[in-house]
């Protein structure tokens, strides 16, 4: 019963007129919130972070992959976002490899099969120990992913690291909205 | 030696003579002295009233009774209100002042040096009700009430620019907030420092207006 009270008090006082001393007044009360726009790299079977994420390969033969999505972790849709790539040689005197990215457009890479189960887009290729990608045209709703499979060159033996960073800038959002209401 | 003693007598004794001796004369002299009074009077009895003032808001379409959420930069949420003075006064020096608490950066340009980042609130009023469907003033004049401010500005009363309302007029507010475009890069999902971005703003609108002043009236 106080709780009830102290509610209904709550409420009368938040949007209550008021005469004293020859004034009159009005109040009401609102909040404002503002969205967010970002988008993180997760790795298959790893917790989000908000991290860049760090790929380590150890190639002996054949082709590695490894599989990962980027998460809109945001409250917008975001139209685009640049994905810097940094390569590290781990040990000797040579230098990374060339990683691809292929995105599984409308579809998820099957980690076991290694397949795509939508249409398979290479997205670019990290020749130097820094490149960018740019992702243009994306429609990546709040909570959705891209899942990208990343590949070295076939049998070409190195020990090395990508590091994935994730920028998405105000501009790859929707433009400002007049509403009425 | 003989001791001659002095009675002497209670002073409470002369005054209760004194006293009774006064009234025997003003019960005796009243049949003698009676003098002519006359009066005069309204047969009907002088209403007084005083006035009051009342100053009532409505929401118009959603006004006030919702939140607003996710605002991204350059966006502009307007919301409609109208005013009315229910009082039999007529009222002056309409204001309004804001409450605001929450993210630092949305309530004042102040947090990282920039001109342009809070948000600001915009008020301006219309002769006729908005449509606030499409945020038209048909047939009516749009005046500017109070120019773009921020939050914190207007934590100081701010006079509306027509900011008289007779008793039983109406003013057609709208409320225009806008969180201004601004360019922010998020790096993987750490948001910038002094961001505007995931912040949250309570706001308290409160309106206010005084009597019309005082006046002497010869009748």
């Amino acid at each position: 019963m106080k709780r009830l009270v102290m509610v209904l008090l709550l409420v009368i006082s938040m949007q209550t007129p008021s005469i004293a001393g020859g004034r009159s007044t009005w109040s009401s009360s609102k909040s404002v919130t503002t969205g967010n726009w970002s988008v993180i790299a997760v790795g298959v079977n790893q917790a989000p972070a908000n991290a860049p994420y760090t790929i380590t390969w150890s190639v002996n033969t054949g082709i590695a992959y490894n599989f990962f999505t980027l998460r809109n972790n945001g409250s917008f849709s975001v139209s685009g976002l640049l994905l810097n790539v940094t390569q590290v040689q781990l040990g000797g005197s040579g230098k990374p490899n060339n990683t691809t990215f292929e995105l599984c457009q409308a579809g998820v890479w099957n980690t076991s099969t290694n397949t795509c189960s939508g249409t398979r887009v290479t997205i670019g290729t990290a020749t130097d120990s820094n490149s960018s990608i740019i992702f243009s045209g994306l429609n990546l709703s709040s909570g959705a992913e891209l899942s990208i499979r990343a590949s070295t060159p076939p049998n070409i033996k190195n020990s090395y690291t990508t590091t994935l960073s994730v920028d998405v800038s105000r501009n790859q959002i929707r433009p400002g909205v007049v509403v009425n209401s | 030696m003989n001791e001659v003693k002095v009675k002497r007598k209670s002073p409470w004794r002369l005054v209760a003579g004194a006293v009774m001796a006064l009234s025997a004369a003003a019960i005796v002299g009243q049949g003698v002295l009676a003098s002519l009074n006359a009066t005069a009077f309204n047969t009907v009895a002088e209403n007084v009233n005083s006035g009051d003032l009342k100053l009532s808001l409505a929401n118009n379409g959603v006004g006030f009774s919702q939140n607003i959420n996710n605002l991204a930069p350059g966006d502009v949420v307007n919301r409609y209100v109208t005013l009315k003075n229910d009082g039999s006064l007529d009222g002056i020096n309409l204001s309004l002042k804001t409450t605001a608490t929450g993210t630092p950066t949305l309530l004042s340009d102040a947090v990282n040096g920039s001109t342009n980042q809070a948000l600001r609130l915009t008020v301006s009023s219309c002769t006729v009700a908005w449509d606030p469907t499409t945020g038209t003033c048909t047939g009516g004049t749009i005046t500017q009430e109070i120019a773009a401010s921020t939050l914190s500005t207007l934590s100081n009363a701010t006079n509306l620019s027509s900011s008289s309302m007779s008793s039983g007029a109406f003013k057609y507010l709208k409320m225009s907030l806008q969180l201004p475009d601004q360019n922010e890069t998020t790096i993987n999902g750490t948001l910038p420092s002094n961001t505007v971005q995931g912040g949250t703003v309570a706001i308290t609108y409160t309106f206010d207006f005084a009597q019309r002043v005082a006046t002497t009236t010869n009748s």
